[in-house]
């Protein structure tokens, strides 16, 4: 019996949700470092020893499903990249690139000992915690600027060149020529980052139950970093809440969210954030340039020849092809990455492991918002804040052992101090 | 006898088992690991590290593979084009540099080329590549060819050609300028000699500005950097080889967690260990902490479970704990259900009551039965609860897979697994 194992329930229920929720804490502070000298984020190695140390101390162990999965989409599309030398005209590979791919997903073979629903719960709570301590910090930052106070990226003024990770905008004015950035909370990679980190925050906030208030000051976070990815997880995430019987948990909240619809519209953030509805229609929109423009891109190359559909153009490839076109924030979206790097053979058994640690997590709005997000407006493969994101709230749960949070009676969605208090 | 063992079934809860369901399946938990109902399986790192020459085979198979498809892609070499007058407006440097790009792969420039290379313009097309360095007015074009000698010769007669056509390109301009303005000098004529003197003057200073125009906006093309080596093209061998060692080692240990506990034989105490994390394992040297157990459980019968490969040990190790049993103050008997001449035989000392009422059966206060796991007297046990159970295993022998089913249908009994050497 390893250490977990040998305390009480509800102890190692807060064991447990503290490991997990001090993972995403770790994902907030960390996401703008880089392992000293080199483009690769320190999230990246800071993960996989978080990873370690959590399978020494029994806190969590290797599934054996994905273990599998993963030993087979690695070993597959490793194989397959000579084969790709020799049958495919005009490869690009980059054997760092799939070395990246499979060093980003390694942690995802874990799986948490503990996985009851009021663990989960319990998680959830912390991190909508973590996330109002983000939020306060992120409206902090849009308030000091409207009171006179010009932005400074005080990260770059401390910390040292080397540990500072590079190739992402780290914050731009909210309009073309003004004096007001995007928020990033200063600590943020990107206003997007900040955004989805958030967007979970309030998922969370919700099925956690908490207060009315926390999820306004959540929101309002959301609003100050005029960024589109945290409200397209939270839609998503709203849409499942509302096609379950949890429904009946959001009439709580009717009154705030209406409020916080009707300040946020009625201010130059809120009519921003909505204006990114329907930007896709534009070619130089970062919606389109994340969700259409890479496929016309693409596309025409991807289909040349018939051993590139089959075999993929390289790892890497994809990249390189969409940063050859200088088209300023072309983005590469996963499927791409998937099947244009590696192929129709290589790429689909990949996709059925990615698409593994989307499945049979303890809540169906986590899983379908971040997949929704991953697959198609972020590139979610090999960017190890993204990714890890997936990890934190679905994966390292899945198998779920309980029923499914949103179809649990609503009596059993009250507040997780009470889940907990109950059990002990 | 067979009512009363219908009776002990009914009692005991269980039907009558052969000894072969200690062969079939493996429903080992793994505390609260496994998800109910599910058959846990034998840890993945462990079953890895259990099959440590099929991971060298395969990462040296792999390694092959990749090396014998990789290479043979011939050679890159690249050459780097400069625009000398495109002037500081940066969009205007990159207009002009993704022009360039293009131009690198038109027509003109490689049919020029070919011809310097005895060669058709067909053939160099698919192996011309061009890419415009961002924020820079440099731009690279790479040729593969069959080896670095040819591949540079190739590239360096793009470049030339690109260079050459630009400049046919301003040299066609002022010729058509010219040829333009001598047909508007002399067939738009006019009558009065004095306008036609100005007209002159006027055509002679207008093309004269334009032929300034197309010469200072016509920005130079120079080769900056022409290639005087190559390198190899697409994958290398030895990156090649490295992709398929990476790929054949992971395949490998796909297969050795597929193949789990078959054809596995049982090996070290830390090999077991790390397979069976939560098996209590001794020693055949450990006579004595398993007589402690049955003397400190009050517990009436032991039984020695014989794994395959292990009835030898089994036996002595059986007498050894029992003089350790009467060592604390206890009266023993010991079986061999091996010697009983009948299966029914083995089975009267196994059944239930047998176990339960060792004194007023033997008249003493232990028995020690050993029983070896193929016979299908050893059903007898599986599900019990009411005796202690050692279940002796011999290293290099016993396959994995009838240990893991041993320990899984006797869970009841607390078994102790007793490696051998």
């Amino acid at each position: 019996m390893n250490a977990v194992e040998r305390l009480e329930p509800d102890a190692q229920g807060a064991m447990t949700a503290r490991w997990v929720a001090g993972l995403f804490v770790m994902c907030i502070l960390l996401q703008r470092f880089a392992i000293p000298g080199t483009p690769v984020a320190l999230l990246l190695p800071a993960i996989v020893v978080w990873g370690v140390v959590a399978w020494r101390r029994g806190v969590v162990v290797v599934d054996q499903t994905r273990a599998m999965l993963w030993l087979a989409a690695f070993g597959v599309t490793a194989l397959v990249i000579p084969v790709q030398a020799r049958f495919v005209q005009g490869t690009f590979i980059s054997i760092t690139s799939w070395g990246l791919f499979m060093a980003v997903w390694s942690p995802f073979v874990l799986r948490l000992v503990d996985r009851r629903m009021s663990t989960y719960l319990r998680m959830l709570h912390a991190v909508s915690t973590a996330c109002t301590w983000l939020a306060v910090v992120t409206i902090s930052m849009t308030v000091s600027q409207l009171a006179g106070v010009p932005y400074v990226d005080w990260f770059a003024k401390i910390v040292p060149n080397a540990l500072e990770l590079r190739g992402f905008v780290i914050t731009y004015p909210i309009s073309y020529g003004g004096t007001i950035y995007r928020s990033n909370a200063w600590i943020g990679l990107e206003p997007s980052m900040i955004s989805a980190q958030l967007g979970l925050g309030v998922l969370a906030a919700l099925y956690a139950r908490r207060s009315p208030w926390l999820l306004g000051v959540l929101v309002l976070g959301l609003v100050c970093t005029s960024s589109g990815s945290g409200f397209a997880i939270l839609t998503v995430g709203l849409v499942v809440l509302l096609v379950h019987p949890s429904r009946r948990w959001l009439r709580r909240y009717a009154p705030i969210a209406v409020g916080a619809v009707l300040l946020g519209l009625s201010t130059s953030l809120g009519a921003l954030v909505v204006g990114r509805v329907t930007e896709f229609q534009s070619s130089q929109s970062s919606t389109s340039l994340r969700a259409i423009e890479p496929y016309r891109v693409l596309w025409p190359t991807w289909v040349q020849n018939v051993p590139g559909v089959l075999l993929g153009h390289g790892p890497g490839s994809s990249q390189d092809l969409a940063s050859n076109t200088n088209t300023l924030g072309l983005l590469v979206p996963s499927p791409i990455k998937v099947f244009f790097d590696y192929g129709l053979v290589a790429g689909t058994v990949l996709a059925v492991f990615l698409f593994t640690c989307y499945a049979a997590g303890p809540s169906r709005g986590f899983a379908v918002g971040l997949l929704v997000s991953l697959w198609l407006l972020q590139p979610g493969t090999t960017t190890t804040l993204i990714v890890s994101q997936v990890l934190v709230f679905v994966t390292l749960w899945s198998p779920r052992i309980d029923t499914l949070l949103e179809l649990r009676p609503a009596q059993s969605s009250r507040p997780a101090r009470e889940l907990s208090g109950a059990r002990a | 006898m067979t009512a009363e063992a219908d009776q002990v079934n009914a009692r005991g809860g269980a039907s009558i088992a052969t000894g072969r369901e200690l062969q079939r399946g493996s429903r080992q938990r793994l505390g609260s690991s496994g998800r109910q109902g599910v058959t846990p399986a034998l840890p993945v790192p462990a079953a890895v590290m259990a099959r440590l020459p099929w991971l060298l085979v395969g990462a040296l198979a792999g390694g092959l593979l990749g090396g014998v498809l990789a290479g043979g892609s011939g050679s890159v070499a690249t050459s780097t084009l400069q625009v000398t007058n495109g002037g500081a407006d940066s969009a205007r440097v990159r207009q002009v540099a993704q022009t360039l790009q293009q131009l690198v792969k038109s027509s003109p420039v490689l049919e020029s080329a070919a011809r310097a290379r005895n060669m058709s313009a067909t053939d160099l097309s698919g192996r011309v590549t061009s890419s415009w360095v961002t924020e820079s007015d440099l731009v690279t074009v790479s040729v593969t060819g069959v080896d670095g000698p040819t591949a540079v010769a190739d590239v360096n007669a793009v470049a030339e050609a690109a260079v050459g056509v630009t400049r046919a390109n301003v040299r066609a301009r002022l010729s058509q300028l010219r040829v333009d303005a001598n047909r508007l000098l002399t067939k738009e004529t006019l009558a009065n000699k004095d306008a036609e003197s100005a007209r002159r003057t006027a055509i002679g200073a207008a093309l004269a500005a334009r032929q300034d125009s197309v010469s200072a906006d016509t920005e130079g093309i120079v080769i900056a950097d022409p290639a005087v080596s190559a390198v190899t093209a697409g994958l290398s061998r030895s990156t090649g080889a490295v992709a398929g060692l990476l790929g054949g080692l992971l395949l490998a240990m796909l297969l050795a967690v597929l193949a789990g506990a078959r054809a596995l034989r049982v090996g070290s105490g830390r090999q077991v260990h790390a397979l069976l994390p939560h098996a209590d394992l001794s020693t055949t040297g450990d006579a004595a902490k398993v007589a402690g157990h049955v003397v400190e459980s009050g517990t009436s019968c032991l039984a020695i479970v014989s794994l395959p490969g292990a009835h030898d040990v089994s036996a002595s190790f059986a007498m050894d704990v029992a003089d350790f049993v009467k060592g604390h103050g206890r009266s023993v008997t010991v079986i061999d259900t091996s010697s009983l001449p009948t299966e029914q035989a083995r089975r009267d000392v196994l059944r239930y009551d047998a176990r339960t009422n060792v004194r007023d059966t033997y008249g003493t206060d232990v028995l020690v039965a050993v029983v070896d796991s193929e016979e299908d007297a050893c059903g007898m046990l599986v599900g019990q609860s009411n005796l202690r159970a050692a279940l002796v295993a011999r290293q290099r022998r016993t396959p994995m897979k009838a240990l893991v089913a041993a320990l899984s249908s006797l869970d009841g009994a607390e078994p102790v697994v007793i490696l051998a050497r």
